[in-house]
């Protein structure tokens, strides 16, 4: 039976590594504050857009690059930039979620991904009607 | 109230509709007990009963389907599955793929599946007919109560009908919902989600259901197997549909991968979403549990671990249910569905099926009846407490009791399953195939373990209150470690078919192995200047790959003797050896071709600033890579704008047309790519972005700026430099039937490499004079020309006003996938190496029922 236990140890210290792994390079749900005192660490926030904001999305200037005001849970607002073309669904999320981190200077938000919460073609038919 | 009468609504099939979906339910209840009795009594009469109470159960579901079907087909958007899911002007075909949008609809093709499974074993299983048909009736009990809708009174709704009238629904939105003659106003459906509207979408779901149906063959018979005590018996009958389940869930699994990359524009064919991971997980478990039950077949050892995966698998199909279906993933997932109130319910489905291969195992009936009765007793408090009281804190305390059980079944199972099967004292021998297949299993698993870890993160912060992220770049977090993995299994699957069941001589084994690797590495050298992949752990993953296909190559001629019937796994395991090689030379060498490299852009954007969108003015012709590209102009096919994009290769004559689209629905854009495909790469392009048309003529204009100018002068403005060519004093325009004097200005505006014309007018009547202005929004230059005397004499003037330039382009990426047919020819591979074993498997279990 020696095999077997040897085999079983192993297995038991990937299982460990995969857990120390997956706890260390995972990202924390948070807010812009956390991540503004974190400058190099990404973050996922949850937050709102600010409407009374202006959205920059000038195309003819350059197609990659998108800014817009997001505020998050606790109200802190930040500028976030994003270095992507504008999603077109943009304008009808209400929730969005993004990913990134702070700039050196702690002014703006650079996020490597958006992911966008619509309310459903079939919700925003039914708050119309 | 008076009660409304309303008009023209088609309620029999509605209530036809609902009474199969009742009758269905009932007779998976009746057949489950009677195939249930049927076990341990030995009166043939139950298992009359119950094939009789499962034939009508599959006329039943199959009923569901065809009115639920009609109902979409027939248009009658009365009902709400028909008019939130499709619309007059689809296809028959795509009619198919509305069926299948919902969840409703889904699950119902699950019943479907699992009933015509059902249906096949009843005369070919035998023996094992009635323990395996009682659970598969059980899952048909849980499945059809999803499509109930019946009302708990006002507190819960069983199941979600997909029969529901849509004035029900919409009544307390909408008043005309309470008119009679409403459905007049309502002349068509909401129509089908675009990204659907795809020939995969088509047959991709019924694959990827008939998959996850066929799961619950190796639970079924691995529990039957405890319950009746025949522990070994169930492997020949269970193998050639494992082989099938593996088969039709991987195929539906990449399936969805190549709808992916053919029609949605995340540029790819896999994300790691996490529903995507949800049907990868009771795959990789699958694919373990049949090598599991060849080792258990052949030598009978890893017998514990052949029964716990044969669970597992269909338990983590529930899990993946539960978490696609529940609304957990919404924050993680681009496209899980939305929470239709049946998350409950999902639950429940886990738990009722979680502790059966434990009463099945348990051997005194004073344990057994204990079990169930504490078991059953926390389900019902889970109802009651679940669905009457919404309290908080009766959830809390419920929720730890309800951890406290799941850990305590599965100890308790595998405790059981240690006493019933005692594990063997002789040592494994390394020259055994038995023990690597069974490392390669592990490795599997531990495959497995990783992407369910992350994927459960949702379901982890909800139960500890935690608020864990999946990892931000999530490509790189799992490739990480299943590289290695992958590597470890290449290897395995390269040297393991060499070893014989219990112990080989050693010395030809070992010159097979090493000759062939020989061949692998000359070979992989070759493929690494081909491929151009340098990268240490690519390389390594290269070699393996190759190895993995040259040693299955030669032991299908070497060995085999080039026997086809024989050489299943030798062929499944070439093709898995290829789409390594295909999934590691496309993403590795994968390249973003759409960068802009004539404009600098400066520092302005961070590191993570990859600009992989360019930018295409109509008409205008850019570089990028190797291709000079041009957009040509749109053209609108109802529903779909088509974008040509001209490609012309750079020093050959490579020229071709690419037409990506969109369908533009509030402005929002719905891409899907178009793909050039070579033998060698393919390349793939979509629109990420329009112009905003209606903001580009809204912006306004800036301040008119006065400039005084002689013929021959220009004036240089922020949009292009306006050259005054000449006066043209007889400039009346044709339509203009005024006797008056008109003057223009012949402007030439230059804006980069384009020229534009303006010809702003100058008038005078008998007492005064005015200006027609001319304008022109390409190039965002509106002129007003006049002439006015100052002190010497008179001079002309011109009025210059500017906003940004209203352009035709395109934002579009493209990406040069190199090598990715090796994917899709290994895919095909593994699938006819599957159709070879379950010919042969078949035969096999044939053979033995005969003698």
């Amino acid at each position: 039976m020696k095999t077997i236990n040897i085999i079983i140890l192993i297995v038991i210290s990937i299982v460990i590594a995969i857990f120390a792994g997956a706890y260390g390079d995972s990202s924390t749900y948070t807010d812009f504050g956390t991540a503004r005192n974190n400058r190099g660490k990404e973050y996922h926030i949850v937050g709102k857009l600010v409407k009374s904001k202006p959205m920059v999305y000038n195309p003819l200037l350059d197609a990659n690059r998108f800014e817009f005001y997001l505020t998050d849970s606790l109200g802190n607002e930040a500028k976030v930039i994003y270095s992507e073309p504008k999603p077109t669904d943009f304008d009808r999320s209400d929730k969005v979620v993004v990913i990134g981190k702070f700039n050196d200077s702690g002014d703006d938000f650079i996020a490597s991904k958006i992911l966008l919460k619509c309310p459903s073609k079939y919700e925003a038919e039914m708050a119309t009607e | 109230m008076k009660e409304v009468v309303y008009q023209g609504e088609n309620l029999f099939l509605g209530n036809l509709g609902h009474f199969l979906v009742v009758l269905a339910f009932c007779t998976a209840i009746f057949g489950s007990i009677a195939y249930f009795l049927s076990v341990s009594r030995k009166e043939p009469l139950w298992r009359k009963s119950a094939r009789v109470s499962f034939w009508i159960h599959t006329f039943a579901v199959t009923g569901v389907f065809i009115t639920l079907f009609t109902i979409i087909y027939g248009h009658y958007f009365e009902y709400q599955y028909a008019w939130q899911h499709s619309s007059r002007n689809l296809p028959w075909y795509y009619m198919l793929s509305c069926f299948w949008e919902g969840q409703e609809g889904s699950f119902l093709l699950w019943l479907f599946w699992n009933a015509l499974i059902g249906i096949v074993f009843v005369y070919t299983v035998k023996k094992w007919e009635s323990p395996v048909l009682s659970i598969i009736c059980l899952t048909q009990v849980v499945l059809s109560s999803m499509l109930l809708g019946i009302d708990l009174g006002e507190v819960y709704t069983i199941g979600s009908s997909p029969f529901n009238l849509l004035r029900e629904k919409m009544a307390l939105q909408a008043p005309i919902f309470r008119t009679p003659d409403y459905l007049e106003s309502i002349t068509d459906g909401r129509g089908l989600n675009p990204l659907l509207q795809n020939y995969w979408m088509v047959i991709h779901p019924p694959t990827l259901f008939l998959g996850f149906a066929s799961s619950i063959i190796p639970f079924a018979f691995a529990v039957s197997g405890l319950w009746t005590r025949k522990y070994k018996e169930w492997l020949k009958p269970a193998l050639p549909w494992t082989l099938i389940s593996v088969m039709v869930l991987g195929t539906g699994i990449i399936m969805g991968g190549f709808w992916a990359y053919e029609s949605l524009s995340f540029g790819g064919y896999w994300a790691w979403d996490p529903v995507e991971n949800a049907s990868l997980v009771p795959w990789l478990l699958l694919i373990t549990t049949l090598h599991l039950m060849l080792i258990y077949k052949s030598t009978g050892t890893s017998i514990i671990l052949t029964y716990i995966l044969s669970i597992a698998s269909f338990l983590l199909v529930l899990y993946a249910t539960f978490l696609t279906r529940s609304g957990i993933l919404g924050d993680t997932s681009v496209h899980s569905f939305t929470d239709l109130g049946l998350s409950g319910q999902l639950m429940m489905f886990m738990f009722i099926f979680y502790a059966l291969p434990l009463f099945a195992i348990l051997h005194k009936k004073a344990h057994k009846i204990w079990m169930n009765l504490i078991y059953w007793t926390f389900f019902l408090l889970n109802i009651i407490l679940g669905i009457v009281t919404k309290n908080e804190t009766a959830f809390l305390i419920l929720k730890w009791i309800d951890i406290a059980i799941f850990v305590s079944i599965t100890v308790l199972f595998v405790q059981q399953l240690y006493k019933t099967f005692p594990v063997s004292k002789t040592e494994e021998s390394f020259k055994s195939r038995e023990l690597w297949m069974f490392v390669g299993s592990l490795l599997l698993l531990l495959s497995a373990f990783q992407v369910t870890l992350v994927t459960s993160f949702p379901v982890i912060n909800k139960l500890f209150g935690t608020k864990i992220a999946p990892p931000t770049d999530a490509i790189a977090y799992y490739n990480k470690f299943q590289l290695p993995i992958a590597i470890l299994i290449a290897l395995l699957v390269a040297v393991t078919q060499y070893f014989k069941y219990k112990t080989t001589k050693t010395s030809k084994v070992l010159i097979h192995i090493l000759k062939t690797f020989a061949i692998s590495v000359v070979l992989s050298l070759g493929a690494m200047f081909l491929f151009e992949i340098y990268k240490p752990a690519y390389l390594v993953l290269l070699i393996s790959g190759v190895y993995a296909v040259v040693a299955n190559f030669a032991y299908f001629f070497e060995v085999l003797k080039g026997k086809i019937n024989l050489a299943g796994a030798s062929i499944a395991h070439i093709g898995f050896g290829f789409m390594l090689v295909g999934i590691l030379v496309s993403s590795a060498k994968k390249e973003v071709i759409s960068i802009n490299e004539t404009v600098d852009f400066g520092s302005a954007m961070d590191d993570k600033g990859k600009r992989e969108n360019i930018l295409l003015l109509k008409g205008d012709t850019l570089r990028m890579k190797d291709y000079l590209v041009t957009y040509t102009g749109d053209t609108f096919i109802e529903p779909n704008t088509f974008y040509k994009v001209s490609y012309k290769g750079i020093g050959n004559n490579e020229e071709f047309v690419l037409e990506p689209n969109a369908q533009i629905s509030n402005n929002q854009l719905n891409s899907n790519p178009d793909t050039r495909h070579y033998l060698t790469h393919d390349v793939y392009t979509y629109v990420s972005n329009i112009p905003d048309r209606e903001k580009q003529m809204n912006e306004p204009w800036e301040e008119p700026k006065p400039f005084s100018v002689e013929i021959g002068d220009t004036v240089k403005c922020s949009n292009g430099a306006i050259v005054f060519e000449s006066i043209d004093k007889n400039a009346r325009p044709e339509d203009l039937r005024l006797n008056h004097q008109m003057w223009a200005a012949n402007l030439k505006i230059l804006a980069g490499q384009k020229t534009f014309r303006l010809k702003p007018i100058f008038a005078i009547t008998d007492q005064s004079y005015y200006t027609i202005e001319d304008v022109n929004n390409e190039a965002g230059i509106k002129a007003q020309f006049y002439i006015k005397s100052n002190g010497q004499g008179v001079s002309a003037y011109l009025d210059i006003a500017e906003r940004p330039p209203v352009r035709d382009f395109i934002i579009m990426k493209a990406i040069v996938f190199p090598y990715i047919n090796f994917l899709w020819g290994g895919v095909i591979l593994m699938v006819i190496g599957f159709v070879i074993s379950i010919v042969r498997r078949t035969k096999d279990y044939r053979r033995s029922r005969e003698s």
